[in-house]
């Protein structure tokens, strides 16, 4: 049974921008994360779900009622800012039990409720400071806290790490998902940064110039994109396009790689023949950018240092069971690695050097 | 001893007087030694080309304080404080939050609330002169329209004061206003959204939210309009003049007239520096009380 429900969701301003014929459903409990570049509408998706903007089209359905023309408030669902929207004149306890106050819960529950929720969220000690007087984590806590306190089962979060620093997004992001597990939160999570999405989700909703371009779990989006835009989105780096022709394939065809899929062999004996353009040493690996004319963003992650410099040519393998076939068009996912024919016949021709053809997904790197 | 420490030293001291210089120079001109000039006028009797001025103590203060008028005029600037000052706040405030909502015509009404701040006390009490004057004034023609008895609004004592008090409300609420709209203007719209996703309805959110933030500015206006209530007496020069039967003077309309109608500088002396005590302690009220209960982002 699905928990939230969006039926041709369309809201856009003049014809342009926002958000055009979104459909999709969430089991409840689920994590779902909207990701995207700036400006392809996730943040309108969050609003129109949140009832802070009207559709134009479409239907919400949650928890099993139609709520298109119901209020934010009438909603039955919490919401983190991205800008945290603390009250900057209440403290932080007021801050949190605002919403309560507002319903006039009773104040032995409201106490209660207030105490579990910042033991939860580890603001015990804080509760009588101004927003003015917290780090910016404390901060993003209690917008945290004040959507945990209202104990609603839908938890809207508006790219709620955007403005913490490295070290804290990466505490804050395991918090969250603590939070939302333990208390059984169906969360929609807005973020442009696809390490978050895929760390924290069940699901993944890829949004591009207001339309979804995929909907699946972080690993289908990893592993099988859609398209070529999920493809180039997803990874770091991301995926590499070569025109087909230079794989043997007709020009109709770009084939995707993975970097990690990627092997190099001596120059004359992998795929093709590639310059190296740049090496980072990232410690456990190195990332080696190629440079081909007939590729795009074309690299390759090897274990440990790398033994080649800039400006050296090196062969480049492609195994044919990492390949995904594009239709170089319409940016569509033709075939999947398992079902191309070609795949077993490559496979035996590809290792040059004695090493057998790694398979996936932790191959093993060649040093040249 | 000359080092380059104590060349360095004395570079920096000179430095810091040049900088304070021009307004070390013109506040003690025009703020600090006439403050002190009329403390000492207080104390000094009236003098005459015949009858030199001679030290009077508080001998001043003490006619003053015998001088019914003063009294009177004392309690019609309470009274004038006491009306306008609230009212024109609370026009500004509810001016404000309309002029800020979402409404057509937005920035036409933000200038038509604006206007009587732009034009002078004097046109402006001219206007208000004919909108008060009895029989074809414009209050009374309406007045007439429903079949009211024409009323004098400036010519008779029960009304004078309160006509008074309307034409520095108008003037006051738009130069209010404004300042209310740029606090409401710095009002992230997200904590309406917060508010509104708990289920904060506009009043409690005006209430909870917007009027604590607007804290700061609400007590920078009060310090303006009471000041002001003391200040602005222009419109009594057209309006009234104090009249009738003093019903419409006001304590700086009353110095004034001692100083240079009655040539009295010792009284006028003395009720100055009344006031500018009156005032300071208002001040050091609003600035050591008021000012640790308010929330300064």
């Amino acid at each position: 049974m699905s928990f939230l429900t969006l039926d041709g969701l369309t809201r856009q301003w003049d014809g342009q921008g926002g958000v055009q014929g979104i459909s999709l459903s969430l089991p409840r409990g689920d994590f779902l994360s909207v990701l995207g570049p700036s400006g392809c509408g996730k943040s309108t998706l969050l609003r129109l779900i949140a009832g802070l903007e009207q559709p134009q089209a479409g239907r919400i359905v949650i928890d099993g009622r139609d709520v298109t023309a119901l209020p934010a408030a009438a909603r039955n669902l919490s919401m983190v800012f991205q800008s945290y929207a603390l009250f900057p004149h209440l403290s932080v306890a007021e801050n949190v039990i605002f919403g309560l106050k507002v319903r006039r819960v009773a104040r032995a529950e409201r106490d209660r409720r207030l105490a579990e929720v910042l033991a939860m969220t580890g603001l015990d000690g804080l509760e009588r400071r101004k927003p003015s007087e917290l780090s910016g984590g404390q901060r993003q806590r209690v917008a945290l806290a004040r959507a945990a306190v209202a104990e609603r089962p839908l938890c809207l979060m508006d790219e709620p790490l955007s403005n913490l620093d490295a070290r804290l997004r990466h505490s804050v992001r395991r918090d969250i998902r603590e939070l939302a597990h333990k208390l059984g939160l169906t969360v929609v999570y807005v973020t442009h940064d696809q390490g978050e999405a895929m760390s924290l989700s069940n699901t993944v909703v890829l949004m591009e110039a207001g339309r979804i371009e995929q909907i699946g779990t972080p690993s289908e989006l990893y592993d099988r994109p859609a398209t070529i835009f999920a493809a180039q989105f997803i990874g770091e780096p991301p995926m590499s396009l070569i025109e087909g022709p230079v794989l043997g394939y007709t020009a109709a065809v770009a084939v995707g790689i993975r970097p990690e899929g990627v092997l190099l062999a001596p120059p004359g004996r992998g795929d093709l023949d590639a310059d190296v353009a740049d090496i980072e040493f990232l410690g456990g690996e190195t990332r080696l950018a190629l440079s081909h004319p007939a590729a795009r963003g074309l690299a390759a992650i090897l274990p440990g240092a790398a033994q080649v410099g800039p400006g050296q040519t090196v062969g480049v393998i492609i195994p044919t069971e990492n390949r995904l076939l594009f239709n170089a068009v319409n940016g569509q996912l033709e075939k999947e690695p398992q079902q191309n024919p070609r795949a077993r016949i490559r496979q035996n021709t590809a290792p040059v050097d004695g090493h057998k053809a790694p398979t996936p997904p932790k191959p093993v790197k060649e040093d040249l | 001893m000359t080092d380059a420490f104590t060349i360095e030293r004395r570079r920096r001291a000179l430095h810091g007087w040049l900088l304070l210089g021009p307004a070390l120079i013109m506040l003690t001109g025009f703020a600090f030694y006439p403050s002190l000039a009329t403390v000492i006028t207080s104390l000094w009797s009236r003098g005459t080309r015949r009858n030199p001025a001679e030290f009077a103590g508080l001998e001043n203060y003490r006619t003053l304080f015998d001088d019914p008028t003063f009294w009177q005029v004392a309690g019609n600037n309470l009274a004038y404080a006491v009306v306008t000052i609230p009212v024109s706040m609370a026009l500004a405030l509810i001016m404000a939050l309309w002029a800020n909502a979402r409404i057509p015509a937005r920035s036409f009404i933000r200038t038509a609330y604006f206007t009587p701040t732009v034009l002078p006390m004097i046109a402006a009490a001219n206007l208000w002169l004919f909108f008060y004057t009895p029989s074809f004034g414009i209050l009374n023609q309406i007045g007439a329209i429903f079949g009211a008895a024409p009323v004098n609004w400036l010519g008779q004592p029960e009304t004078a004061l309160w006509a008074i008090c309307a034409v520095t409300i108008w003037k006051e609420a738009g130069f209010f206003m404004i300042f209310y709209l740029a606090a409401l203007q710095t009002i992230p719209p997200d904590l309406r959204e917060a508010a509104d996703i708990e289920g904060a309805s506009r009043w409690t959110y005006t209430r909870r939210i917007v009027l604590p933030l607007l804290m700061p500015t609400t007590l920078f206006i009060l310090v303006n309009a009471m000041i002001n209530s003391v200040k602005l007496i222009d419109h009594l020069f057209i309006l009234t003049k104090g009249g009738p039967s003093d019903s419409t003077k006001l304590i700086l309309y009353y110095i004034w007239e001692n100083a240079f109608a009655y040539f009295d500088r010792p009284a006028a002396a003395a009720m100055t520096v009344l006031v500018l005590m009156l005032l300071g302690a208002l001040a050091a009220f609003q600035f050591l009380v008021l000012d640790r209960r308010t929330h300064y982002r």
